[in-house]
């Protein structure tokens, strides 16, 4: 086998055996090390609470016990953050994309006077945010807050995604646009009868940009949603997660004991509500792949 | 094209008839949870006046009983009675405990769209403090003398006199009620529990190995448990899980005569003390280092968090932890079931008598305020009155006579259902704490020993009733003893702790585990006094002084 690396320099093009098995391990490697995370946290909600406790389960699931599922399905709050969460999906990539096709339209219009500074003025909040409590005073002023608008409205403009749709929108072949006006067309015919239907590839990937953003997202509804019935499904995991952490140092003999029940309760209960959550988004992934992938390669393309 | 552009139509109309039907439903969600935003305060009805307190506090964490279905408790019924009979009507807006924190630190430090009675026992006191200048919060006193029956006053001057000491701010003011605490048995006597080693009762038994009474037998004994493999799992992975010991909280610290803390509070002697500058402490690492290099002290559980902790006990090989002596809550979640028998402190130096620590008999714990936004001051006040009655008091910490509670032939209060949560969460027999406590509602806990005593198996009562009577101890809780800082002690305490709690933790710890030597003591305190040990010392004596002055 070496002999034959010898006579031949380039192995990967030519071919080898042992070039394939090295690759193939490495390949394996890798799916292992991004699989096992996933397989964990599933063995871990299955196996038997005590045995999850004491860390004992690595490989196979220890005992059999669907417990914490039946607590999460059984749970109605679980189903309003699912169902709060689906809300805030549909309603936040729709809006996602319609703000990104109104705001990336007009700056590729030419001739719109201004154009290069309104590009310049939209880019710096893209840089510098307003902070924490000056965000918290307008979403409370505006009436928004602990209200679903609250997480809806103020993430519906997204300048990255503006940008993203004028580049795409600027690849447009200007004949076209030219033939459309000649033809008597205005602006908004432009846009919706010529410029969007052939910039779905755009409009899918900005989708499911804000399909994962909003459907991972949990600090807008920590901050701006004190009730609990609006919260996403993401809000609920962190709370699951928060209430185990408790410094049992610095409670006394009477709080210890609550505490200590609450977070026995909740070791397990994690890993179920993690498998809850994820596997719709994972299993979308495969479907959208394609997409992700021309997400990536558009953003890269220079006007 | 058309269709393209039906379906935009379509799914845009779709999204904004859902966006609109979500917002309404919203609020009404709100309304039906009590988490309300609307209402200006107090309102009135022709028959009776009625004043409506808006509250903000967060929301209880037990998954089985929950405010939301209080209506079917007994209990809310009778405090329910309380509040009609005061005519106050409460606006509570429940925020999970685990955002809790997050929504109160914004809307505080906003200002803005704040309620009459505010929970902010998770803001510290320099927060408080601030708020209070700013006048986000009102100063109680003036607001107790104008209002008040007399309920506040009784409570906080005759039952909790310690409770003046540690809410009054150094300007005399006093910016938040408390949940107030005590434990007595006979009726009378002060009841302190302790936190002491805990070591495995049921695997003494089963080697045959007497109980340790002094500290050398005590590391004697987890050798043995190692040796002769006390779980019988094979290993020798018995273990002693001592969490902090760079911090003196373990009790293993008291057994050299040391204070629980970089300062700690010697509550007999009015003084504070350190352990840095106390006999034993050389001591105390040296046999620290004893522990280490038998192999007995579990180290990767140093600083470990509960859920580390927790998968030693599960697998049953904890051989010893530190722990309260009454708890009850480690022994379930062993696998193959096992007892813990707290130990007293045990002799360790010659010449020095080992102390115990303690979590003292009363508690002053939480803060309740009222805000500058509050319309109808007069009406908070007649809330927090009807908190400090006694029939609140009996209601939240005992519940309802014969259906939680019952009183014993000797004029003891002792509770009827022990069970679980889940199961207390169908029978309706619960106390006021256990469906309001932490929330909005203060607690206010006249406990006794007797209840705890009746649950406890026999050598966890025995070894309570020594702790009540044993001396010296520190406590648990020394900022319970201190007064509050004024603003250049805060400054001053504050500048000097960051720096000198890392130095103090890392180098304990090192020196425990032996990863320093003690030949360069000198060097050590040297450095320590560089860090503002003195000076820090100096303060809390200040504040001890101040504490013990309050009237």
């Amino acid at each position: 086998m070496i002999a034959s690396l010898k006579r031949n320099p380039n192995a990967i093009r030519q071919g080898s055996v042992l070039v394939d098995v090295v690759l193939l391990v490495i390949a394996l490697i890798i799916c292992f090390i991004t699989l096992y995370p996933f397989y964990f946290v599933i063995i871990m909600s299955i196996s038997n609470p005590q045995e999850v406790a004491a860390m004992n389960v690595f490989w196979f699931p220890k005992g059999f016990f669907l417990g914490s599922y039946e607590l999460i399905v059984r749970d109605t709050k679980m189903w309003w953050a699912y169902s709060n969460t689906l809300i805030y999906v549909s309603a936040g990539a729709f809006l996602n994309c319609l703000m990104a096709v109104l705001g990336a339209y007009p700056l590729t219009v030419r001739g719109l006077i201004g154009r290069k500074w309104v590009v310049a003025f939209i880019l710096i909040p893209m840089y510098f945010a307003g902070g924490l409590i000056p965000s918290y005073l307008l979403v409370n002023q505006l009436g928004l807050y602990n209200t679903m608008f609250a997480v809806i409205i103020p993430g519906m403009v997204s300048i990255w995604n503006i940008i993203l749709v004028r580049t795409f929108f600027a690849t447009i072949p200007e004949g076209l646009k030219e033939s459309a006006f000649i033809d008597g067309a205005s602006h908004w015919q432009m846009l919706f009868r010529v410029v969007l239907p052939i910039s779905k590839p755009i409009i899918a990937v900005i989708a499911i940009y804000s399909i994962v953003a909003i459907w991972n997202s949990w600090f807008d509804a920590l901050v701006y949603l004190p009730n609990e019935k609006l919260h996403p499904l993401q809000m609920y995991l962190y709370r699951v997660v928060v209430q185990q952490s408790v410094d049992l140092k610095t409670l006394s003999l009477q709080d210890t004991r609550n505490a200590v029940e609450n977070m026995l309760s909740n070791i397990q209960l994690k890993y179920a509500i993690i498998v809850f959550t994820t596997l719709p988004v994972i299993f979308t992934y495969p479907l959208f792949q394609k997409y992700f992938i021309k997400g990536a390669l558009l953003g890269s393309l220079k006007e | 094209m058309k269709l393209w552009k039906r379906t935009f139509l379509s799914g845009l109309t779709a999204v904004l008839l859902v966006g609109s039907v979500a917002a309404c439903s919203s609020k009404t969600d709100n309304d039906a949870s009590g988490t309300k935003q609307e209402g200006n305060g107090s309102t009135t009805s022709s028959e009776q006046k009625v004043t409506k307190l808006k509250m903000l506090g967060p929301a209880g964490i037990n998954k089985y009983i929950k405010y939301d279905d209080r209506e079917n408790y007994p209990v809310w019924s009778e405090i329910d009675k309380l509040l009609k009979n005061e005519g106050l009507e409460l606006d509570n807006e429940f925020v999970p405990a685990e955002q809790y924190e997050v929504v109160l630190k914004t809307r505080m430090a906003s200002g803005s769209n704040l309620p009459d009675i505010v929970n902010i026992s998770k803001l510290d006191n320099t927060t408080v403090l601030n708020l209070a200048k700013q006048g986000v919060l009102l100063d109680l006193n003036p607001l107790i003398e104008k209002y008040s029956n007399g309920n506040i006053k009784k409570m906080y001057d005759q039952e909790f006199p310690y409770a003046r000491k540690s809410t009054t701010s150094p300007d005399g003011k006093m910016y938040w009620f408390s949940n107030l605490h005590k434990k007595t048995y006979q009726g009378k006597d002060p009841a302190p529990v302790s936190l002491t080693m805990l070591i495995r009762k049921d695997w003494l038994e089963k080697l045959n190995l007497p109980v340790p009474t002094t500290a050398d037998e005590y590391l004697e004994t987890l050798k043995k448990f190692r040796a002769l493999d006390a779980n019988g799992n094979g290993k020798q992975d018995e273990v002693l899980a001592y969490n902090y010991p760079g911090q003196f909280t373990g009790a293993i610290a008291q057994w050299f005569g040391l204070g629980s803390g970089i300062t700690a509070v010697d509550v007999e002697n009015k003084k504070i003390v350190s352990p840095w500058y106390q006999e034993g402490v050389k001591d105390y690492f040296r046999y620290m280092q004893r522990l280490v290099k038998e192999g007995v002290l579990d180290t990767s559980l140093i600083e470990a968090t509960g859920e580390q902790n927790q998968q030693k006990m599960t697998d049953n090989q904890i051989a010893s932890l530190h722990d309260y002596n009454l708890e009850n809550y480690q022994e379930p979640t062993i696998k193959g079931g096992g007892e813990f028998l707290p130990l007293m402190p045990l002799k360790a130096v010659e010449g020095i008598t080992p102390a115990m620590q303690q979590e003292p008999h009363f508690l002053i714990f939480n803060k309740y305020a009222i805000t500058k936004d509050c319309k109808d001051p007069a009406a908070a006040i007649k809330f927090f009155d009807m908190v400090y009655s006694e029939k609140y008091a009996d209601l939240m910490f005992w519940g309802i006579e014969g259906q939680t509670y019952k009183v014993e032939s000797n004029g003891a209060k002792v509770y009827l259902n022990n069970g679980p949560a889940e199961e207390l969460a169908k029978t309706k027999q619960v106390t006021g704490n256990m469906l309001l406590g932490d929330t909005v509602f203060p607690r206010v806990q006249f406990s006794n020993l007797e209840y705890e005593l009746s649950s406890a198996p026999k050598y966890k009562a025995d070894n309570e009733l020594q702790v009540l009577t044993y001396k010296p101890y520190y406590v648990n809780m020394n900022n319970n003893f201190l007064a509050i800082p004024d603003d250049k002690q805060l400054e001053t305490k504050t500048k000097i702790l960051t720096n000198l709690n890392t130095y103090s933790t890392e180098l304990a710890t090192k020196l425990a585990l032996g990863q320093k030597s003690l030949d360069d003591w000198d060097q050590y305190i040297a450095e320590l006094k560089k860090l503002g040990l003195d000076q820090l010392i100096e303060i809390d004596q200040q504040l001890l002084d101040r504490y013990n002055s309050i009237q």
